[in-house]
Formats: structure tokens, C-alpha cells, sequence
């Protein structure tokens, strides 16, 4: 399908649990959605014939300091009928709390934990959420926009 | 970690030698985990019970330094993210912002990428056959994998005068163009390597020792690959269609002939041999690019300080020699990128490790870390 | 007599000056010396150490096309009790940092390090803006030679190799061990 007519699609099939779906200027279809629909939306863009999207490519998020939210941004893609999806849910910066989409992608385990990692995003029901780049012990997020550290030097513009 | 697998440890294993379970730690120096990575592995005698790899020990940050420097400066990081198949990765970045702005690389350039990016992923598959060898205990195709190399390292050389970290795909076009007498070189190297591809399957491919020690092993099920996020050729061994220059073609894919190819095994084996088979494909497709390209401008026009759009995003993807490599880019009005994100295929891959090593054997892990093409800066970044 | 003598202790000056110096004269502590440092910097054998790009030119080094084998550094040892080269090759991050230093102190003395590319020397183009990386190893592993380049060629490796030949030369056999 091309993302004309998944837009339309999903329009119709997903009305009610979708907050928005649109074409960027980029041209390609992104839905946002609110959390508590997201971990069905999911699935059901996962097992549904029509859109069959069987693989997670990534999983990451965005963090917006000035609008406090956190996004999380998934990109699907089936191998089935080779069409991609993104889809981003926000998350309150102050207490990001997510669902886990790993009893639908396993893919997501690693990925969830990055993200926990380095923006300290909880994902709810994930099976092993604990740091994976930096050492157990440390305390900071540090990819969110307002890290500081010893050590740390900015690159002065 | 260690504090947790101890705990679980059984005293008195299941096997009939009397063993007891143990932790044992593989890594980070160790000579055949293809970097610095570390392995827990809970084993019971010499049987492997669960493998829990530690990552983080090449953490180098490079999506925070992204976020600090424009968009033709990022080019310089993206080699050092799989500084194997450098090109590869510098185009994925290019292709991204390419995207992300609307610019459209003139036609010679769009060739000489490709040629540039299939002999990237010649010398990439070299020294995997070289490392993968080497773990297994064969250490003469290492030094035959790198004297190839040295041969496709010495074009690269005469292009853009680097070995290893390139920095020639630019954003819109690529660096320098070639030099005239580098047409001739290319295609003396191709038919010099090709009866060397045939040379190397003789020396590995029906070895009994190479066939005992990957044949069986290692083995990745359709759907349990395509759920946990393989992909490239480790996929392409189970007999999953994933090629991205097949279903989502970029550069001039569509226009000349290759074939994808598929293994249906699973095993390390299969991995093997796809690789083999696409080296072939490579020198293949650089043939075809050789005669279409035509003079022209190797850079497009641009704007001298590039900004993306207020609010843009993109995520795009290619085939790299390792797998499905995607860039994802949030643009917020300035000349650099709020938000660079790597999607790496060795980072997928390793994560099936642990279900392809329960039950085998220690020597076993080797074998399938060396199929699975795994290189760790990709896994960190 | 004048330039030369900056720098150097009075038991140095001493040694300098001593019976042992006189050129041409061979005695039982100068061939002694001789055969030790000889045998020294012709067989370093290096620690198989390589993180990142670094590693691919050291491996590239130690291949058919710029053999380091020639120069005595035939066999790459996993194991650091079987070495006395620690070749640092790519970048260091602090969680690799700690593993660097007890692999350097369990060579056996004498060892000599190389600080090969940027990254090992100060940091290299992750010095600003990275939360991991360590700019110079020389700040817990003591460096006998630096070799620049990102990466460097392997022309430069052998060339860094070679002044650890020459550093061998002119060190008296019997180094005092260098805490950092």
C-alpha cells in the first residue's frame, strides 16, 4: 500500500484509538496515539492481514524539554506487503511511563532498554528493564537535552 | 548481573559427568568476540546454559555528539559507527538528510556511490570471512581475506586518499571525483578477485572441519528471526526475502541486475555461504555501474549552510554489508539535527544469541557470534 | 658537553663520564646490556588489544602487506602473562578503562605501551560532547609512545614500533617501575 492509502486506511479501521494520523512533508504516514491504546494498536497493525507489519525496525524517543513530553517513536515495516509506519506516543517528561511492546516484537527488548537507558522512559510489563550501555550504577539520563556532567564539555559554537 | 546468575546456580548439574553450573565471563578481552564485548555465560560443564552479553564497553556517544554538530559534520561520526563498511554508513546518513531537505544528487554521483558502496561491502565481507575463519580455527583465509582488502583499500586510497575512515559520501553528492585511470584499476581488481571468490570456497566451503563445526549450528527459525529484529544476511539465511535495495530501492538498485540470495538452513553455514554469494553479486553490480557511468557534476546544488525544515522528521533505510542500517532524523529549523538516531543491524542480531547458544557447546558460541557479523561499535555506537 | 648535560643527575653525569663509556671499550656490563636490550626489542610481542578503527590497521599491520611480523612482533597474544606490547588501538571508554588498566598491570615488567590514534592520545574527535569516552589513556596507564593519526597508517604503527626499539636502546636494562 502506498502511504496514501494506509492513511486513509487506518483513518477509517482505527478512528477511535488514534489521535491523529497525517502525511509529513517528508511523505511518510505518521500516527500519533495515546497511551492507553497504544499496545493494541500495535498489535492489531501487527497480526491484521491487510497490514501485516511484522518487523520493528527501531524504537527510540525524542525529548522536548519545552513541551515537557518525551516521545516515543516506533518505525514498522512489513515484509509483506513493503510499507513503513511510524508511531509516536508522548510521554510526561517529569514521569515518563510507557507501555512494553515486547510480547509483540521481541525485537523491542533491547530497544525499550536503551531508551530507559539513556532517557529514562519506564516501560511497564517489559521482562528485564535494567541499563544497558552505561554501568548499572550510574544516575543520569544522558541523552535528554538537559544533561550535565564532570567531564562532560560541550562543544563551544 | 554476575550477583544474579550466581545466585541461580545449581550445584549438581544434569549431566551424567557430575558437573555443577558456573559463571564464567568472556570478554572484554578476548580474542574472538570481535571487539570489546562481554559474554556471561552460565555453563553447565561445558554446555552452555544462558549467555547474557554486557554491552556498553564502546559507548563512545556518538547520537549526543550528533546533536552538536551540523549536518555535513555528522558525516565524520558515521564512519566510526561500522568503520568496516564506512561508505555505508556515511550514505545512510547523506541519504537521510538528503531526504529530510529535498536534495537530489546528480546521476554520476548517484553511480559512483554505488560503486563505492559495493566495494565497501567486498572489503567488509573479506574480513568477515577472515575473522570468521580465524575464530573457527582456519587462520590462513584472515591473511587471503586481507590481502584482497589491501587491494580494495588501495582504490579507496586513490579516490579520497583514506584507508578506513572515508568521509567521501557527502550530503548531495560525494567528495572528489575520481581520477581518470580509476576505471581500468577497478575492473583489473574485479577480474583479478573473482576466480579468488571460487579459490576461498574451496579452501572453506565442503572443508569437513568448517562443515562439522557451523553446519547445524546456530540455527535461526523464519519467524523467531523476523520477530526478534534480524536482519541482512543472517535473515537471508533462513530464507526470508529482507534485501532493502530489493523492496525499498535508493540509488540506481532498480536499474541493474542482481539477485537476492537466500539460504533456507538457518544455520551458520547458510550465513556463509550468503555471504559468498554476495560477493559475487557485488562485482556483479560494480560491473554494470562501471560501464553506465558518464561524465557530469558530482555535487548538487545547495544551499552553504543546511538547515532543515522547522518540525521535519525522517527515517530511512539501506542495506549495509551487515544488515538493514536506518538513520532516523528529527530537523528543527537549525543547520544541526535535534535528534540522530542509528538503527544498527548488528544490535538486533546479537540479541538472538542467547536463544541460538542454550544447549550447545562453549566452542559453538564462537561459531555463531562469527556468523551473525557482528561488530561492536555498531552495537554501542 | 654543554647541551647534552640539561636534564640529566649527578649519577647520570657519573655514568656518562665513568669507565664504562669510553667508546670502543667493550666490557662485561656493556655486552651484558647488549644482549638484553637486543633480544629485548627484537621479539616485542604484542597484546591482541584493539577496540575500534585502530584495531583494523593493527590487524592490516600485522598481515601480508605490512608485515610487522619482520620486526619481531610475530605472535598477537590474547593473554596479557604472554606479553610485553600493550599496542592501545581505539577508543577507551571509562567501563573499558578499568579493564585496560589491570590488563597493563598484568603484564610482566618490562612492558612498553603505544597510544595508537587520536582517541587513545587525548580523546580524539570524542573530546567534546562525550559523556564515556576517556581523553588519553596517559591518565592511568604510563605511555611510552604516542602515535597519531585517526587512523594511523600502518606505516606509522611500524614506525611507532621502531621507537619503542630505539627507547629500548637507550634505557639501562634495569627500569624502575613506574607507578602513575
Amino acid at each position: 500500500m502506498t502511504n496514501e492509502e494506509l492513511k486513509s486506511k487506518i483513518e477509517v479501521d482505527f478512528k477511535n484509538d488514534i489521535q491523529t494520523v497525517i502525511i509529513s512533508a517528508q511523505k511518510e504516514a505518521i500516527v500519533t496515539v495515546s497511551p492507553e491504546h497504544y499496545v493494541a494498536l500495535c498489535q492489531k497493525l501487527c497480526e491484521e492481514k491487510e497490514y501485516f507489519f511484522n518487523h520493528l525496525s527501531s524504537l527510540t524517543a525524542v525529548d522536548f524539554p519545552k513541551e515537557n513530553k518525551i516521545t516515543v517513536v516506533s518505525h514498522l515495516w512489513s515484509y509483506k506487503h513493503f510499507h513503513q509506519l511510524t508511531i509516536k506516543v508522548d510521554a510526561d517528561r517529569s514521569n515518563p511511563k510507557v507501555a512494553t511492546l515486547e510480547n509483540i516484537w521481541k525485537s523491542a527488548n533491547w530497544f525499550e532498554r536503551e531508551v530507559f537507558d539513556l532517557y529514562g522512559v519506564v516501560f511497564e510489563g517489559h521482562s528485564d528493564l535494567r541499563r544497558i550501555m552505561m554501568p548499572d550504577d550510574y544516575k543520569k539520563f544522558p541523552l535528554r537535552k538537559d544533561f550535565a556532567d564532570d567531564g562532560f564539555i560541550v562543544k563551544p559554537s | 548481573m554476575t550477583d544474579l546468575l550466581l545466585s541461580q546456580v545449581k550445584v549438581g548439574g544434569e549431566s551424567q559427568f557430575g558437573t555443577d553450573e558456573y559463571v564464567v565471563n568472556l570478554g572484554p578481552q578476548h580474542p574472538a568476540t570481535h571487539g570489546v564485548l562481554r559474554l556471561i555465560v552460565k555453563l553447565d560443564g561445558e554446555t552452555v546454559k544462558e549467555t547474557v552479553p554486557v554491552l556498553g564497553y564502546l559507548h563512545r556517544s556518538i547520537e549526543k555528539i550528533c546533536e552538536n554538530r551540523t549536518y555535513p559534520q555528522c558525516i565524520t561520526y558515521t564512519d566510526r559507527i561500522d568503520y568496516v563498511s564506512a561508505m555505508s554508513v556515511n550514505y545512510a546518513f547523506a541519504l537521510a538528510t538528503e531526504k529530510l531537505m529535498n536534495i537530489e544528487a546528480p546521476a554520476r554521483a548517484q553511480w559512483l556511490r554505488m560503486i563505492f558502496i559495493e566495494l565497501q561491502r567486498l572489503a567488509s565481507h573479506l574480513l568477515w570471512m577472515g575473522a570468521f575463519a580465524g575464530d573457527i580455527g582456519a587462520l590462513t583465509p584472515f591473511l587471503y581475506g586481507l590481502r584482497e582488502r589491501e587491494r580494495i583499500l588501495d582504490l579507496f586510497e586513490m579516490t579520497c586518499g583514506q584507508r578506513l575512515t572515508y568521509n567521501y559520501i557527502r550530503i548531495g553528492g560525494v567528495m572528489i571525483d575520481i581520477l581518470p585511470d580509476f576505471v581500468s584499476k577497478c575492473i583489473a581488481f574485479l577480474d583479478y578477485f573473482e576466480p579468488k571468490i571460487d579459490e576461498y570456497e574451496d579452501l572453506l566451503t565442503y572443508n569437513p572441519i568448517f562443515l562439522e563445526r557451523t553446519k547445524g549450528v546456530g540455527v535461526i527459525s523464519p519467524e523467531m528471526g523476523i520477530n526478534a529484529g534480524v536482519c541482512g544476511p543472517s535473515l537471508r539465511g533462513s530464507g526470508i526475502a529482507c534485501d532493502v535495495r530489493k523492496q525499498q530501492p535508493y540509488l540506481y538498485y532498480d536499474q541493474v541486475k542482481f539477485a537476492e540470495c537466500i539460504e533456507t538452513a538457518g544455520d551458520c553455514w547458510s550465513r556463509y555461504k550468503v555471504r559468498m554469494r554476495e560477493m559475487r553479486e557485488s562485482v556483479s553490480i560494480i560491473r554494470q555501474s562501471l560501464e553506465r557511468l558518464e561524465p557530469g557534476p558530482i555535487e548538487a546544488k545547495m544551499p552553504p549552510v543546511l538547515k532543515a525544515p522547522l518540525n521535519s522528521e525522517i527515517y530511512s533505510r539501506i542495506e549495509s554489508s551487515r544488515g538493514e542500517m536506518g538513520v532516523y532524523l528529527v530537523g528543527d529549523g537549525t543547520a544541526k539535527p535535534w535528534k540522530a538516531k542509528f538503527r544498527c543491524a548488528s544490535f538486533s542480531n546479537l540479541y538472538v544469541l542467547d536463544q541460538l547458544t542454550k544447549g550447545w557447546k562453549v566452542a559453538d558460541i564462537m561459531a555463531v557470534l562469527g556468523s551473525l557479523d557482528m561488530i561492536v561499535p555498531e552495537v554501542d555506537r | 658537553m654543554g647541551v647534552g648535560l640539561k636534564g640529566l643527575s649527578h649519577k647520570e653525569i657519573e655514568l656518562m663520564e665513568s669507565e664504562s663509556n669510553i667508546p670502543g671499550l667493550w666490557t662485561l656490563e656493556k655486552a651484558v646490556e647488549f644482549i638484553f636490550k637486543w633480544a629485548r626489542k627484537n621479539s616485542l610481542w604484542p597484546l591482541q588489544f584493539g577496540t575500534a578503527c585502530c584495531a583494523i590497521e593493527m590487524m592490516a599491520t600485522a598481515a601480508g602487506r605490512y608485515d610487522i611480523a619482520r620486526f619481531g612482533a610475530e605472535v598477537f597474544r590474547p593473554s596479557p602473562r604472554q606479553a610485553d606490547l600493550l599496542i592501545a588501538a581505539g577508543t577507551i571508554t571509562e567501563k573499558m578503562g578499568y579493564a585496560l588498566k589491570k590488563l597493563y598491570e598484568q603484564m610482566p615488567k618490562p612492558s612498553w605501551v603505544i597510544a595508537m590514534g587520536s582517541c587513545t592520545i587525548a580523546g580524539g574527535p570524542y573530546y567534546y560532547d562525550s559523556y564515556t569516552v576517556v581523553k588519553g589513556i596517559d591518565s592511568f596507564v604510563p605511555v611510552d609512545v604516542y602515535v597519531p593519526g585517526c587512523p594511523p597508517r600502518p606505516e606509522s604503527l611500524i614506525h611507532g614500533l621502531m621507537a619503542i626499539q630505539k627507547k629500548i636502546d637507550d634505557e639501562p636494562i634495569f627500569r624502575r617501575r613506574r607507578d602513575v
